[in-house]
C-alpha cells in the first residue's frame, strides 16, 4: 500500500474530538446533533467510520424506500422528491443516500426527458445499491439503465444512424473528462453502444440495430459491444483521477488542491475503483482531516435542508420541501442538464438565497405550506432563558457545528439580548433564523 | 362532594406524575372509573324553594341580536357521555385503542385530569354544568363591536356558584402577570371579569355572561326581576322553524349585519370557477340575498341532522341567469342511482346548455379561459361539434354523478393503487340516435388520445370493443390480456366505455360499473329517488368506503407521509381512524331543497346500528 491516503492517527496526528467528529458527520452524512457526536467520539474514529459505511437505514427510511415505487407510478416529481428526501431525513445510513446523490448528480438524467418516474425511481435504486461498489460496475449498470438509455437516446442509436450521445457523454462526463479522448473514440464508441435500447421498460439488446464490426477505442482493438467500451474507459488511467475528483469534491472540499487528486486518485486505484473502500481510507486519512478542509464546502441545497431538517427533528411536508430545493437550484430527479449540477459557488445566487432565506425562515417560526414546526423551546432547552452569549453558544452548536466567525457570534449575541429579539419561543425563533441566514450556515 | 374531592388527590397525585413522567394513566383511571359516583353531587337537583327566574331563558336575551343560539338539552347529553353507547363504540375502534398507546393519548389524560382537579369534579359532569339545562347566546353589535350575551341554566344554585367560583380560582391562580382576570361587583352581583372581555356572575341558577359591564346590568336586571318575558323575535322564528327536539337552535340576521357590515356577509356571486359555479351557484345568491338564516341540530339516537334553511321570499326569486339550477322543477321526483359498493351517489338539477348561456352572468372573466379550454377539448372529443350548440342543448337535467369501489372480478393483475370507478349519467333530449352516435363517436376519440400517449410510453395501449349488454350497446376501451408491453399502472383502474339507456346516457370509467348502471337503469322497479323538494342530492356509502381505505391503505399512508408532512405512526393512526369512521357509518347525505318556502341545506349521519353495550366490553380511557 502507497502514501496515498496516509492514515489519521488519532493523538499523534490531532484529537478525534466534537470537531473531527461534526467534521466527518457533516461530509460523510448530513450532519448530526450534539449527542449524536458526542457518541462518535465515545465510540472513537475507526468505528465511528464502520458505522458510516455500513448500510442499516432503519425501519423508517427502509419503508419510505418501499413505497417509492408506489409513489412513482402516480408520475408526478414533486411526491418522488418527498420519498428520497424523506429517506434521507429519517435514515441511520446517509452516507449511502449522499452517494446516491453524487452520482445521480454525476450520471445526471432529468424527469423532464425521460418522463416515467418510475424508470428515474429504478435509477435512484441502482445508484443506492451500487453506488458504494466498483465504479465499473456501477457504470455499465447505468449505461443499461432504460432512463439513461431514454435520456442520451440511447433507444435511438442503431448501425444505420449511429447516435453519439451517451458515448460522448460516457468518456467526457462519467469517466475520463474532456482532453482524454478523440472524436474518432466518440464515434467508434457510439458504434459500439448501437442496438443498445429499451424494450418493454427494460433493456434490450437489439441485434439487428447493432454493428457488429470490431471497433477501436481508447487504442484498444477489436471491441465489439458497449460493455467493453465501459470497461476500457474505467480502466484508463485518467478514470480514477476524473472520479476521484468527484469525490473529493462530494466529501472533501469545492476545489481540492493537486496533491489532494493525486493522493485520492491513486488510493482509489490501488483499491480497484472501489468507492466503499476509498471512502474507507479518504475517512480515516490525514488529508480528510486537514484543517485547510473544514468546512471548504458550501452545502447543497438538499443537503443543508436535510441537515436542518435532522438538527431540528422537525416533521415537514416532503414534497414541499422537494421544491424548495428545486427553487434553491436542486431539484431532485430533473438536474438542468447531463452535466448535473456544478455545485461549489454556482449553488449561490441572488435567487437561490433568497430561496434559502425562506427555507431558513419556514423552519424557524413554522410554516403551513412546507408544514414544519420546531419546537424551538424544547432545542434550546436550558439556553431558552438565558443571556444572549448562551442562547446562541447553543442554537449554534445545534445549527452549525459552533462554526460562527467571532463577528457574527458576537452580532448575534447582540441581537439576543436586545429588546428586538422579543421572549420566550419568539426570541429563540428569530436568533435561529438570524443564524442560519448568516453565511457560514452555508457552509459544512 | 368529599367523594368527588377524595378522588380529586388521587387524580392530582396521578396527574402531576403524568405530566412529569409522560406515564399513562390507564391504571388510575380503570380505578377511578370503579371508584365513579353515578353522579357528582353538585349536579343533583337541590330541594328547597328556588329563587324566583324567568320562565324561559332565552327571554333574557336582547331584542336586537344578530345572532342568536340556544342549546337544549347538551347539559344532560355530556353527563351522559361516560356511561353512553358513543363511548364504547368509540373505544371499541381499532384505531382508538392504537391511539390509546401513543404519547398524545397520555397527555389528553393529562389534561382531563388537570380539568377535573382544577374543576373540582368529573369533566362530564362539569362540561355538563356548563352547558347546563339550556343554553342561551346572542350576539348583537354595539360601538361598531360584536357584543355577546349568554345564560346558563344550571341544575341548582349551588352549580352556578361553582363554575363562577372555578372562574375565580383559575384567575387567582394565573401566573400571567397583570392578571387574566378580576373580580368585581356590579349592581350587588359579584362577577368575574375575564380579560376586560367578559363579564361572568349568576342570578340563582342561571349562570351569566356579557361582554360589557353594560350588558351584564341589562341581562342581570332581567334575570333577577324573573316572570314571563317575551323571547327575541328572531329566536322565536327560530324555533317555530325548527325540527321537533332540536339539539341546538340558531338565526342569523343577514340582512341586518349585511348593513351593518358588509364585509362579514358577502358571497360571491360572480365565480372564478365554473364548477364552482356550477355546484354552488344558487346557494351563493339565495345567501346574499336572504333577510335571516336559521339553522338546526337534532341528535335523535345514533343519526346526527344539521338543517340551514334560507328563507326564499318570494318577492325576490332568482334572477333568469339562474334558470340552469332548475329550482322550478324541484316538485318533480329526482332519480337517484346506487350501484353495489356505493362509495358516493350524486344528483343535481343542472341544465348545463342554460349554464353555458348565461355564464357570464354566474362567473368571472377569470373564468373564461376554462370555459374557452373546455370548448376546445370537449369539441374535439366530439368530431369538431360545438359544445355549445350541438353538444350540451342535448343534456337535459338532472345530471348524476356516482364513485364505487371497483371489484376487479376477472383481472387477473388488480392495480397497486385502486381507483374508484366513476360514471356521469345524463338525461338526454332530442335525437336520442344522434347522440347516441356522438357519444360513441367520443368514446373513442379519448381513447385514441390515450393510446397516443400510451405509445410515447410504451405500455399498454386500450383495446376498442364493442359489445352489447342486455341489449344495450356499449362502446369502449380495455387494456389487453394477451400484450407482453407492461401497464402503466394506474391506467390498469380503467376502462373507459359508454353506453345509451333509453333517456339515459352513461359515460363510466369502467365496463363493470357501466354495466352495473345498465342494470339498474333498466330496470323500473329498482329506481330510487331523492327526499321531495331535492334540488341536489349527495350520499356516502360507507362500508365500501371503508374497504377501499383498507385496500389502499399504503398509498394513503405514504402520501400523508409524504405529502403532509405525519410520521408513519401518525398516518397510519389517521387511515386506520378514517376507516373505522367509514366503517361506523350507515349513511351520510348532503342536500338541497325547497321546502316550506325555504331553501334548506341539509346534512345527515346515520352510525351503522351496533349491539348495545355491555360491562365487560369496557375498555380502558377516562
Amino acid at each position: 500500500m502507497s502514501d496515498a491516503l496516509a492514515p489519521y492517527v488519532v493523538g499523534r496526528d490531532g484529537p478525534f474530538g466534537r470537531a473531527e467528529a461534526a467534521h466527518l458527520l457533516r461530509r460523510a452524512g448530513f450532519g448530526a446533533r450534539p449527542e449524536e457526536q458526542e457518541r462518535a467520539v465515545a465510540a472513537g474514529l475507526a468505528a465511528t467510520v464502520e458505522k458510516l459505511l455500513a448500510d442499516d437505514e432503519g425501519k423508517e427510511a427502509a419503508q419510505l424506500g418501499a413505497s417509492g415505487a408506489l409513489v412513482a407510478e402516480g408520475d408526478a416529481l414533486a411526491p418522488l422528491q418527498g420519498v428520497w428526501l424523506g429517506r434521507m431525513v429519517a435514515t441511520r445510513a446517509p452516507l449511502r443516500e449522499k452517494l446516491a446523490l453524487l452520482w445521480h448528480g454525476h450520471f445526471a438524467t432529468s424527469l423532464a426527458k425521460v418522463q416515467r418516474a418510475t424508470w428515474m425511481w429504478w435509477q435512484y435504486e441502482l445508484f443506492r445499491a451500487r453506488g458504494a461498489g466498483r465504479f465499473g460496475e456501477l457504470a455499465l449498470a447505468v449505461a443499461r439503465d432504460p432512463a439513461m438509455l431514454v435520456w442520451l437516446d440511447g433507444s435511438s442509436n442503431e448501425k444505420t444512424a449511429p447516435n453519439e450521445n451517451f458515448a460522448r457523454e460516457l468518456l467526457e462526463l462519467f469517466t475520463l473528462g474532456r482532453g482524454e479522448y478523440g472524436e474518432r473514440d466518440v464515434q467508434e464508441a457510439a458504434r459500439c453502444f448501437t442496438g443498445w435500447h429499451v424494450k418493454e421498460q427494460r433493456f434490450w439488446f437489439n441485434e439487428r440495430a447493432h454493428d457488429a464490426k470490431p471497433k477501436r477505442v481508447l487504442g484498444r482493438d477489436g471491441l465489439q459491444d458497449g460493455g467493453e467500451v465501459v470497461d476500457v474507459a474505467v480502466a484508463h488511467p485518467a478514470c480514477a483521477r476524473f472520479v476521484a475528483t468527484k469525490l473529493l469534491k462530494a466529501f472533501v472540499a469545492d476545489a481540492p488542491d493537486e496533491a489532494a487528486i493525486a493522493e485520492t486518485a491513486a488510493a482509489f486505484a490501488e483499491e480497484g475503483l472501489d468507492v466503499h473502500a476509498t471512502l474507507r481510507r479518504l475517512f480515516l486519512s490525514r488529508l480528510f482531516f486537514d484543517r485547510r478542509w473544514r468546512r471548504a464546502r458550501i452545502a447543497a441545497p438538499v443537503e443543508w435542508c436535510v441537515s436542518l431538517l435532522r438538527r431540528t427533528a422537525t416533521r415537514s411536508k416532503l414534497a414541499a420541501v422537494g421544491t424548495a430545493t428545486g427553487e434553491m437550484g436542486q431539484a431532485l430527479f430533473a438536474p438542468p442538464d447531463v452535466k448535473g449540477w456544478d455545485g461549489g459557488a454556482a449553488w449561490v445566487s441572488s435567487r437561490t438565497l433568497l430561496a434559502r432565506g425562506r427555507f431558513a425562515a419556514a423552519l424557524a417560526y413554522g410554516d403551513g405550506a412546507l408544514g414544519t414546526a420546531v419546537d424551538w423551546a424544547m432545542l434550546a432547552g436550558t439556553a431558552a432563558d438565558r443571556d444572549g452569549a448562551t442562547l446562541v453558544a447553543r442554537l449554534a452548536e445545534l445549527l452549525v457545528d459552533d462554526g460562527l466567525e467571532p463577528a457574527t457570534r458576537a452580532r448575534l449575541v447582540a441581537f439576543a439580548d436586545s429588546e428586538g429579539a422579543g421572549g420566550g419561543a419568539t426570541r429563540i425563533a428569530r436568533v435561529a433564523h438570524l443564524l442560519l441566514s448568516a453565511p457560514e450556515a452555508l457552509l459544512v | 362532594m368529599a367523594r368527588s374531592l377524595a378522588r380529586s388527590i388521587v387524580i392530582r397525585l396521578g396527574g402531576a406524575v403524568a405530566v412529569a413522567g409522560g406515564l399513562s394513566l390507564l391504571p388510575l383511571a380503570a380505578w377511578a372509573e370503579a371508584a365513579w359516583p353515578a353522579r357528582a353531587a353538585v349536579a343533583a337537583p337541590q330541594a328547597g324553594a328556588p329563587r324566583p327566574e324567568v320562565a324561559d331563558l332565552a327571554s333574557l336575551l336582547p331584542d336586537d341580536a344578530l345572532l342568536v343560539a340556544e342549546l337544549r338539552g347538551a347539559g344532560a347529553l355530556a353527563r351522559a357521555l361516560p356511561t353512553g353507547t358513543l363511548r364504547d363504540r368509540l373505544f371499541a375502534l381499532p384505531s382508538w385503542k392504537r391511539f390509546q398507546k401513543t404519547p398524545p393519548h397520555a397527555q389528553l389524560l393529562a389534561g382531563i385530569a388537570f380539568v377535573e382537579l382544577v374543576g373540582g369534579m368529573p369533566v362530564a359532569e362539569l362540561l355538563g354544568a356548563l352547558l347546563g339545562d339550556s343554553l342561551v347566546l346572542s350576539v348583537a353589535m354595539g360601538d361598531g363591536a360584536p357584543q355577546l350575551v349568554a345564560a346558563v341554566r344550571t341544575a341548582d344554585a349551588e352549580a352556578a356558584a361553582h363554575l363562577l367560583q372555578l372562574a375565580r380560582s383559575l384567575i387567582a391562580a394565573s401566573k400571567e402577570e397583570p392578571k387574566p382576570g378580576r373580580l368585581d361587583t356590579l349592581d350587588g352581583h359579584e362577577v368575574a371579569v375575564l380579560r376586560e372581555q367578559l363579564w361572568v356572575g349568576a342570578v340563582g341558577r342561571d349562570l351569566l355572561a356579557a361582554g360589557s359591564a353594560a350588558k351584564f346590568r341589562e341581562l342581570a336586571a332581567r334575570a333577577v326581576a324573573g316572570g314571563a318575558r317575551a323571547v327575541p323575535p328572531l329566536l322565536a322564528g327560530a324555533r317555530a322553524a325548527a325540527p321537533q327536539g332540536a339539539l341546538l337552535n340558531l338565526a342569523l340576521d343577514s340582512k341586518r349585519l349585511a348593513a351593518i357590515a358588509p364585509d362579514s356577509w358577502k358571497f360571491p356571486l360572480e365565480q372564478d370557477e365554473p364548477f364552482g359555479a356550477l355546484l354552488t351557484g344558487d346557494l351563493m345568491r339565495l345567501a346574499a340575498q336572504a333577510e335571516v338564516v336559521r339553522g338546526a341540530v337534532v341528535l335523535d339516537g345514533a343519526t346526527l341532522r344539521v338543517d340551514v334553511a334560507l328563507p326564499a321570499p318570494s318577492s325576490s326569486p332568482l334572477p333568469e341567469a339562474y334558470r340552469c339550477f332548475a329550482h322550478a322543477n324541484a316538485a318533480q321526483p329526482l332519480p337517484i342511482v346506487r350501484p353495489p359498493e356505493l362509495l358516493l351517489t350524486s344528483v343535481m338539477r343542472r341544465d348545463w346548455a342554460a349554464f353555458w348561456a348565461d355564464h357570464g352572468e354566474l362567473c368571472s372573466d377569470a373564468a373564461e379561459p376554462a370555459f374557452a379550454k373546455m370548448k376546445s377539448d370537449f369539441g374535439l372529443l366530439f368530431g369538431g361539434k360545438s359544445l355549445a350548440d350541438d353538444v350540451l342543448p342535448m343534456l337535459g337535467e338532472p345530471m348524476l354523478f356516482v364513485l364505487a369501489r371497483q371489484g376487479f372480478a376477472g383481472v387477473a393483475e388488480p392495480p397497486q393503487v385502486r381507483f374508484p370507478a366513476g360514471a356521469f349519467v345524463y338525461r338526454t333530449r332530442g335525437d336520442a340516435a344522434k347522440f347516441g352516435r356522438d357519444l360513441e363517436n367520443a368514446v373513442q376519440m379519448g381513447i385514441a388520445f390515450f393510446n397516443a400517449d400510451s405509445a410515447q410510453k410504451q405500455v399498454m395501449p386500450f383495446v376498442l370493443f364493442l359489445e352489447e349488454h342486455r341489449g344495450v350497446r356499449i362502446v369502449g376501451g380495455r387494456l389487453p390480456v394477451d400484450d407482453s408491453r407492461p401497464a402503466d399502472p394506474y391506467r390498469r383502474n380503467f376502462s373507459p366505455c359508454a353506453a345509451y339507456v333509453g333517456e339515459w346516457a352513461i359515460a363510466s370509467s369502467t365496463e363493470e360499473l357501466l354495466k352495473q348502471l345498465i342494470d339498474e337503469l333498466s330496470a323500473p322497479d329498482r329506481a330510487s329517488f331523492t327526499p321531495a323538494g331535492a334540488l341536489a342530492y349527495l350520499e356516502l356509502g360507507g362500508a365500501a368506503l371503508a374497504r377501499l381505505a383498507v385496500e389502499d391503505r399504503e398509498a394513503l399512508i405514504t402520501n400523508a407521509v409524504v405529502n403532509d408532512g405525519k410520521s408513519r405512526d401518525e398516518a397510519e393512526l389517521q387511515q386506520e381512524f378514517l376507516a373505522d369512521l367509514a366503517r361506523e357509518t350507515e349513511r351520510m347525505h348532503l342536500a338541497t331543497r325547497l321546502r316550506d318556502g325555504a331553501f334548506h341545506v341539509e346534512f345527515e349521519w346515520a352510525l351503522a346500528p351496533r349491539a348495545p353495550a355491555t360491562p365487560a366490553s369496557r375498555e380502558g380511557g377516562p
